[in-house]
């Protein structure tokens, strides 16, 4: 067995003379037993030295293939992924700035609009809302002397003595419904709303087609400001509303939205 | 096997393996080293173990080219099955329960044949070199030193070489590699491996 192992070794050596390498040879052929442990102990051996002592033309071999799988990309795919799944995650995170940047601005925005603009308060709202008639320009002559002298004190805003003058117009007349409305306005000018509310009533008691709009409308409004005709304003409001013609349907109709969201229109 | 009449073209490449043809072997990483990758991928694996797993493969086809292995089928299949097979065999070692979705099936009973070949003929050297490891340092070393060769003289070093080399006397080493030897291939051939791989 020694020397078979020897033989081995100097068949892969090439180390036997003509004739043992004849004899050897032949052996292969003939001794299958012989022939698995010699391919056993020549690839062993090559392994052994590839792994323990590999000679320079091995260590050529691992280089050329070390160097290549690093230029390979497809063994590189892992560090690609990485870098890509990087890059995303920087560009996600850019995007989220971005748009934490736009919400901050928005709100920005929109809290100093909110903070300038005027709220609806009372004065405004009665402002755009409020809408007395003109003080007419000419005036009959059978009554110009007394009204002349009303409009006059209205005009100058002495609402008092312009109030003393228009309630002193009989029903009969023919102009109470104007002498009342007018009454009406000076009234609500000096806040004293249950008067103009009823100065404003008596103008739609007169169903005179050309102050009655105007007189309904106003009511509503000396009703939301006043604090004494909460359990009115419902009627007045439904009073408009019910009027498809109404002129003033529409701001109504607006109004009774706000008032029904709030619960109440703060003129207070 | 070595039947010329059988040798497949694509020879070629095992030449150029084992010659250490720079062109030709980067053509083998351009062909099919994306191949190898994507699959290894699929099942479970990384890029590095693809790379890995392609480079064990090339280097055990360097090696068994020097030994005269000769293709007698397509390079490019061979190489992939025989990756797709380590790759099954790492996933079943591993007792890995990943699904593993390919197989080889649908390739030539010659090819499966070569590959059988090819994959045992690597299994014997591990085996080998499984049993010198269990070797004492001493058996090692001289065993070593007395299969490589001179640089200068292309040949294997004499025992005279391996004695000066290990501060032995000659005697000794002639006796030692003699008993090393003998209980390596005593451990080699009583494994029961070796009978399945023989």
């Amino acid at each position: 067995m020694e020397d078979q192992y020897q033989l081995f070794d100097q068949y892969i050596a090439g180390e036997l003379d003509a004739e043992n390498l004849q004899q050897f040879e032949q052996a292969l052929t003939q001794d299958e037993q012989l022939r698995k442990r010699f391919d056993v102990y020549r690839l062993g051996t090559r392994y052994t030295l590839w792994q323990k002592s590999p000679n320079d033309q091995d260590k050529a071999f691992l280089s050329q293939l070390s160097q290549l799988r690093q230029s390979t990309a497809a063994f590189n795919q892992n560090n690609g992924t990485k870098h890509a799944e990087d890059q995303l995650s920087k560009r996600l995170r850019l995007l989220l700035v971005i748009i934490a940047a736009l919400i901050a601005l928005f709100l920005l925005v929109w809290g100093l609009r909110s903070a300038f603009q005027p709220k609806a308060t009372e004065e405004i709202i009665l402002a755009e809302q409020y809408n007395p008639l003109p003080v007419p320009s000419t005036l009959s002559p059978s009554t110009q002397d007394s009204m002349s002298a009303a409009f006059s004190a209205y005009r100058r805003q002495d609402f008092g003595k312009a109030i003393e003058i228009f309630t002193n117009f009989p029903k009969t007349d023919e102009r109470f419904a104007e002498a009342q409305l007018f009454a009406a306005y000076a009234y609500f000018e000096q806040k004293n709303y249950p008067a103009a509310l009823e100065a404003y009533e008596q103008v739609i008691l007169t169903k005179d087609p050309r102050y009655k709009s105007n007189a309904e409308w106003n009511q509503l409004l000396a009703a939301l400001v006043s604090s004494s005709a909460d359990k009115k304003i419902e009627q007045y409001f439904q009073g408009i509303l019910n009027q498809p013609t109404h002129s003033y349907q529409e701001a109504t109709a607006r109004l009774y939205t706000l008032w029904k969201k709030e619960g109440h229109v703060n003129f207070k | 096997m070595n039947n010329p009449l059988l040798l497949h073209h694509d020879q070629i490449y095992l030449d150029a393996l084992r010659n250490g043809d720079r062109s030709l072997i980067e053509k083998i990483y351009t062909e099919n080293a994306s191949q190898v990758a994507a699959f290894v991928q699929k099942n479970g694996g990384s890029a590095e173990d693809a790379a890995d797993l392609f480079q064990d493969v090339l280097c055990t086809l360097y090696r068994q080219a020097q030994d005269g292995f000769q293709l007698r089928c397509p390079f490019s299949a061979f190489l992939f099955q025989v990756c797709k097979w380590r790759w099954f065999n790492v996933l079943r070692g591993a007792k890995n329960k990943f699904k593993f979705n390919e197989n080889l099936d649908n390739i030539s009973s010659d090819m499966a044949e070569q590959i059988d070949d090819f994959e045992h003929r690597a299994l014997q050297e591990q085996l080998f070199f499984e049993k010198f490891t269990e070797l004492g340092p001493a058996c090692q070393e001289i065993l070593t030193l007395s299969w490589q060769e001179n640089d200068q003289t292309q040949k294997r070093f004499s025992l005279q070489e391996v004695a000066s080399k290990t501060g032995r006397t000659y005697d000794y080493v002639r006796k030692k590699i003699s008993e090393c030897r003998d209980r390596l291939m005593q451990l080699v051939t009583t494994d029961p491996k070796f009978k399945e791989l023989t």
